[in-house]
């Protein structure tokens, strides 16, 4: 069995000058997302979303920013930003299509579905296609199983999936960019 | 006191202490892996669930069983309670956690350093199952580098979150976390922001397992092999209750070893790295003399020969004796010394006693950060770098207190160096981690004659007319008064190494000269007898009395009948 | 008596009493039109005890998955303490097979809103929290907005509960999730509001004492609160109307209760129906019964965790007693999932291991390492790799889990539990037809 390692204390992050949050985002945060909690670290998932948002996914140099913005550590922030699934800590797709894949779902065709987009896409679950368009992820339930198959194609529900249906969103969302 | 009956044993609890506190308290074992008393409490490892049956006041107080199995770690102790620690349920749920923690571990026991100090080795003999039943593909995990100090080994991890919980809390620093969640996850740092703070090598004591892995003791001793003797903190004024590990006269590490009024579970790196000193090659291994400037090596017997005769001919021709006392060294060897210094000056002035330099660095630094000074739960990082100052002080104070006239008041340094000018004799202690002479200190006692008694090499020792060297605090026994006035005995871990002698055996053997009797009617060297003289001849009776004397750890005795084959 | 017209779906078209193409978000005005807020009024002219009282002496059981008594919760804060008290409402519906609380938040967000106000005036909170489920994107959007109308109509806000009425205030937050399904655990739900991972909390404090930011919490589920304005306005009696008593001298499940029916059903969705509703009839009448005419083989009732009903099991009435009567963990959600002849039941195993395989949490041995050993076990068993020893030990591994109650801090490990056990033991023929003979003994040493 060979020994996998990992450099974590030297191992450096990808930067850049720009930060990533804008004083206009920490002053909508300092007006509107802190009073609502009684600490600052509870404004954390809040925030992870709008950078989310902004950026697509949460680089590391985000994290370290709303570390400092929230007066935590940066590791404290990834331990929180690790443990949600709906956080990307690498970069994904332009458009990010959450194939549900629980019982409902598998009972009503979804390993067809997620075939389907797969093979179209040219992608395994988990893999953005080369152009950066898409991103291909399987989620736990999305809480519409008596529309299932279903998938979240970015933040907007597709219910009642068919492999034609598929096909036209893929084709309008390929054509929107 | 309110009670609870704990495998049959009846144990007197105080309100709020937990079943697992009460139990440990009364010496029965409960296992548990991600409790620890200096932490916070989580509940997460699942193998301390007992089983418990409580007076049930709906139904006249008739004992009935909780049907849940309770966390040890996490349940309030009750008044007239049975826990039971070997029903079949826990029994099932000890086994089926030790199977549990064992599947996704490598087994890699022959390479690991924590073999033979392992909890999951331990808990797996006495409470898991002979054979695993999982024969799919466990899951890999890297081996990671944490910083200065740490490789944390995730594949051997265990998740009781001791380590992270320990850089929140503790150190106050939080370097650690968890990423992701459920059986994949692990401990890890925030890219390239490393685990360096000067309490880091903590998170090694309190992991149960041998993720957390130091990187000073890597690969370099198996644990069964070494003798671990308890002893104080030969560095710092904090007086850490330590264990020193050592085999074949190598120190191989220092553990902080448990004192809720001192150190409490922990130890700075400070502490924990600062015995290198003991076996550098700047060590002094050989007592010589200077000569026309050629350093001379010589015997013991003859340097020791040599200092008699000539001090004893200064005398003879009025010289005066001064001491410099290191801080560095114990009560016993602070009070030899001066009681050799004064010998010379019986009924002819003073000698002139002074305290070697009290290094400072620094400001005290208390763990965790909030924590207020004289906190209870508090560990500090004394900002003193001399473990014995007020021992010394002490001592010097209360002979030159004694009414004979002839030993200075101790002085400090500065004083002491000014003093010095009267005096023809200096004897100059060291036994500093580092070279520590300081140019003020060669310049006064040019043109004197210097015996030097230290360990390293230094500006001194290559001037000096006679070196003596002598050993560390890990290879003697004695007394050190700690910044609180504790005074902690320590047992002498390893023997001195070669051609090195303790300042005590130094000090008793020259003692012995002077009284005109050859070296070999010199006693014994026994930091004990020694305390006792100072209660009895210096009144210093707290010597005797108050004292702390760490306790032997019992060997442990094996737990099945050993047979001849 | 059971239920007449609708009660939570009042303004939400569903069958047999409207047509859900009809369904559109109500708004404020709407709301208002519609007898919206005048249990508020209402609630705002008693005593806020009396109102406790109330909802206590109706039974309202949580909807949330485990039933506990709403206004018994509720008489948990501490009494006499005057600083800050916090409502968390858990809108995290992530078990497989729930979806009703989605319809309340997509159609109705002023029904939660209004009984969200009244729960606080009643229990005295000052500060509540929507915890949604951050696959919810399009119903946070709905809820973002209902709220901000509350506001601006004095129902939340320092000129709030109905324009400064009463000398107190409300404030409601909008708290998106991120995709964990811990975080539905009630204390999970805590941690992650605190911006922390969603690592269930160690109970003693219960929330009620000492919950967000150490401060006396209440939790409730969305349905649960929503049916609150209804109590509070038709009274205690009126709602001990609906629903059924035990018949096993349990408590009483009183009230409505929204069904979301999913799988191999011609008519999919959610329905109110009384508690002690057949579960034939829903599945045959409202649902208009099986796709395709194929037989029902298995049925989930509510939420994964739960276990399975077998075909035999389709009389069951779907009440607080269903637990007891019929081998499963109890009502859950009451969101039953329909599986058809074709259904492999190892399929269904595997898929629902492996949601709590990436659900859990990871903080306690039995769960982080349990779920993925299942998991592991059960793929193999699908793939034709299995023995019948895997068998007798995935119901070893997943009585250690839960079955051996208390084993893990939150009821995840429970659930998996629930769910292998009762589909190994009802489908236990077609697990050993595609496993090999083992000769090999489960356990070898205890």
């Amino acid at each position: 069995m060979a020994w996998i390692t990992k450099d974590s204390a030297t191992q450096q992050i990808e930067r850049r000058d720009e930060p990533y949050l804008s004083d206009e985002m920490t002053s909508y945060y300092t007006d509107s997302i802190l009073p609502r909690y009684a600490n600052k670290r509870a404004a954390l998932l809040p925030i992870l979303h709008d950078v989310q948002h902004h950026v697509g996914y949460l680089p590391f140099q985000a994290l370290e920013e709303i570390a400092t913005f929230l007066e935590l550590t940066a590791a404290e922030v990834l331990d929180t930003a690790s443990f949600y699934d709906d956080f990307f800590l690498e970069p994904v797709g332009k458009h990010v299509i959450g194939v549900c894949q629980s019982i409902a779902c598998e009972a009503c065709g979804h390993e067809t579905m997620l075939g389907h987009l797969c093979s179209k896409l040219n992608i395994e679950p988990g893999e953005t296609t080369p152009d950066g368009l898409f991103t291909v992820r399987t989620m736990e339930c999305l809480g519409s199983c008596d529309t299932a198959p279903c998938a979240l194609f970015g933040e907007e529900r597709q219910d009642d999936l068919t492999v034609e249906k598929i096909d036209a969103l893929i084709d309008k969302l390929s054509g929107d960019a | 006191m309110p009670t609870i009956t704990i495998d049959g044993t009846a144990c007197e609890f105080e309100k709020g202490q937990m079943i697992l506190q009460v139990a440990k308290a009364n010496g029965i074992e409960i296992p548990h892996y991600c409790y620890h008393e200096g932490l916070s409490i989580v509940a997460s490892c699942r193998i301390c669930l007992v089983e418990v049956w409580a007076p049930n006041p709906r139904n006249d107080y008739k004992l009935e069983a909780i049907p849940k199995l309770l966390p040890a770690c996490q349940t309030p102790a009750g008044e007239g309670q049975v826990v039971y620690l070997d029903s079949p349920k826990v029994l099932a749920n000890q086994k089926q956690v030790m199977e549990y923690l064992l599947i996704n571990h490598p087994l890699d026991c022959p390479v690991c350093d924590q073999a033979g100090e392992c909890y999951l080795q331990d808990y797996s003999y006495r409470y898991g199952r002979s054979v695993s039943r999982f024969e799919d593909d466990k899951i890999k995990q890297p081996k990671k580098d944490l910083g200065p100090t740490v490789y944390l080994y995730s594949d051997r991890c265990i998740m009781c979150s001791r380590c992270v919980r320990f850089t929140r809390e503790i150190s106050g620093t939080s370097e650690l976390c968890v990423v992701g969640r459920g059986a994949t996850e692990q401990i890890d740092l925030f890219p390239g922001k490393a685990l360096d703070n000067e309490m880091s090598g903590n998170v090694v004591d309190v992991c149960p397992v041998g993720a957390m892995l130091d990187k000073d003791f890597l690969f370099s001793q198996r644990v069964w092999f070494m003798t671990s003797t308890p002893s104080i903190d030969g560095l710092t004024a904090g007086g850490d209750n330590i264990h020193i590990e050592h085999n074949k006269g190598t120190v191989y590490r220092i553990k902080p070893r448990t004192n809720p009024d001192v150190n409490k579970w922990w130890i700075s790196d400070e502490v924990r790295y600062g015995y290198k000193h003991i076996h550098s090659d700047d060590r002094l291994t050989s007592p010589h003399r200077a000569q026309h400037g050629e350093r001379i090596n010589t015997t013991w017997p003859s340097i020791l020969e040599e200092v008699d005769s000539v001090i004893t001919r200064m005398v003879g021709n009025g010289a005066t004796v001064a001491a410099l006392i290191s801080p560095m060294l114990t009560c016993e060897e602070a009070f030899l010394i001066a009681d050799y210094a004064k010998g010379w000056h019986v009924n002819r002035g003073q000698a002139i006693i002074g305290i070697g330099p009290v290094p400072v660095d620094g400001e005290d630094r208390t763990y965790p950060p909030t924590a207020k000074p004289g906190d209870a739960n508090a560990y500090t990082v004394r900002a003193e770098k001399a473990p014995n100052a007020r021992g010394v002080k002490r001592v010097l104070a209360a002979m030159a207190g004694d009414g004979k006239g002839d030993l200075s008041e101790p002085m400090d340094f500065d004083a002491w160096l000014e003093a010095v000018k009267a005096a023809d004799i200096v004897i100059i202690t060291g036994n500093y981690p580092n070279d520590w002479v300081p140019k003020e200190l060669t310049r006064a006692v040019t043109k004197k004659f210097v015996v030097h008694v230290d360990t390293l090499t230094n500006g001194l020792s290559v001037k000096a007319d006679v070196v003596l060297p002598s050993s560390t605090w890990a290879e003697k026994s004695g007394t050190f008064e700690n910044v609180d006035g504790l005074l902690q005995v320590f047992e002498q871990a390893i023997e001195p190494i070669d051609g090195a002698a303790p300042e005590g055996r130094i000090f008793t053997h020259l003692i012995t000269l002077a009284e005109g009797k050859p070296l070999t009617d010199a006693p014994h060297y026994d930091a004990g007898l020694i305390r006792q003289r100072l209660a009895e001849e210096v009144g210093l009776t707290e010597f005797v009395d108050t004292i702390s004397i760490p306790v032997q750890i019992q060997k442990a005795e094996p737990d099945v009948a050993i047979v001849d084959l | 008596m059971p239920m007449t017209e609708p009660v939570l779906t009042k303004r939400i078209p569903t069958y047999p009493y409207g047509d859900p193409k009809d369904r559109h978000a109500v708004w404020y005005d709407e709301y208002v039109k519609t007898g919206g807020y005048e249990a508020l009024a209402a609630a705002l002219e008693k005593e806020p005890a009396a109102i406790v009282d109330t909802v206590k002496d109706s039974n309202l059981r949580g909807r949330g998955g485990a039933g506990f008594p709403c206004g018994l919760k509720w008489t948990f804060l501490p009494k006499d303490y005057e600083g800050q008290r916090y409502l968390a409402v858990n809108s995290d519906e992530s078990e497989p097979c729930t979806f009703k609380d989605r319809m309340l938040l997509d159609f109705d967000p002023h029904q939660l809103l209004e009984g969200i106000a009244i729960t606080c005036w009643a229990c005295g909170l000052q500060t509540a929290y929507i915890y949604i489920r951050g696959e919810y994107h399009e119903q946070a959007v709905t809820v973002q907005k209902a709220i901000d109308e509350a506001y601006k109509n004095g129902v939340f806000g320092k000129q709030g509960l109905m324009k400064g009425k009463v000398d107190f205030a409300v404030d409601c937050y909008l708290h998106r999730g991120a995709g964990a399904y811990v975080c539905g655990e009630e204390t999970g739900l805590l941690e992650s509001l605190e911006g922390k991972r969603g690592w269930p909390r160690i109970k003693p404090p219960f929330p009620a004492v000492a919950g967000l930011f150490g401060k006396p919490t209440i939790i409730n589920n969305v349905e649960t609160l929503a049916c609150v304005p209804h109590i509070v306005q038709h009274g205690s009696e009126w709602f001990k109307s609906l629903g059924c008593e035990s018949t096993i001298g349990g408590p009483p499940s009183y009230g409505t209760k929204l069904m979301g029916v999913s799988g191999h059903v011609n008519r999919p969705g959610v329905y109110e129906c009384d508690l002690g509703f057949s579960l034939r009839t829903l599945i045959d009448e409202y649902c208009q019964g099986m796709k395709g005419g194929k037989k029902l083989k298995a049925i989930i009732p509510g939420g994964i965790s739960m276990g399975v009903l077998t075909a035999d099991q389709v009389d069951a009435e779907l009440d607080f007693d269903i637990g007891r009567k019929n081998d499963l963990l109890g009502l859950g959600t009451a969101c039953p999932t329909v599986l058809d002849e074709d259904t492999d039941m190892i399929m269904v195993a595997r898929n629902i291991t492996r949601f709590f395989k990436n659900e859990s949490c990871g903080q306690c041995t039995p769960c982080r390492e349990g779920s993925g050993w299942i998991y592991k076990i059960l793929c193999r068993i699908e793939e034709g790799e299995g023995t019948t020893r895997d068998l007798d030990l995935l119901l070893e591994i997943a009585g250690s889990m839960g079955a051996m109650p208390g084993t893990t801090i939150c009821g995840l490990a429970d659930g998996n539990n629930w769910a292998v056990r009762t589909i190994i033991n009802k489908f236990r023929d077609e697990f050993e037809a595609r496993v090999k003979p083992s000769l090999v003994p489960v356990t070898m040493s205890v």
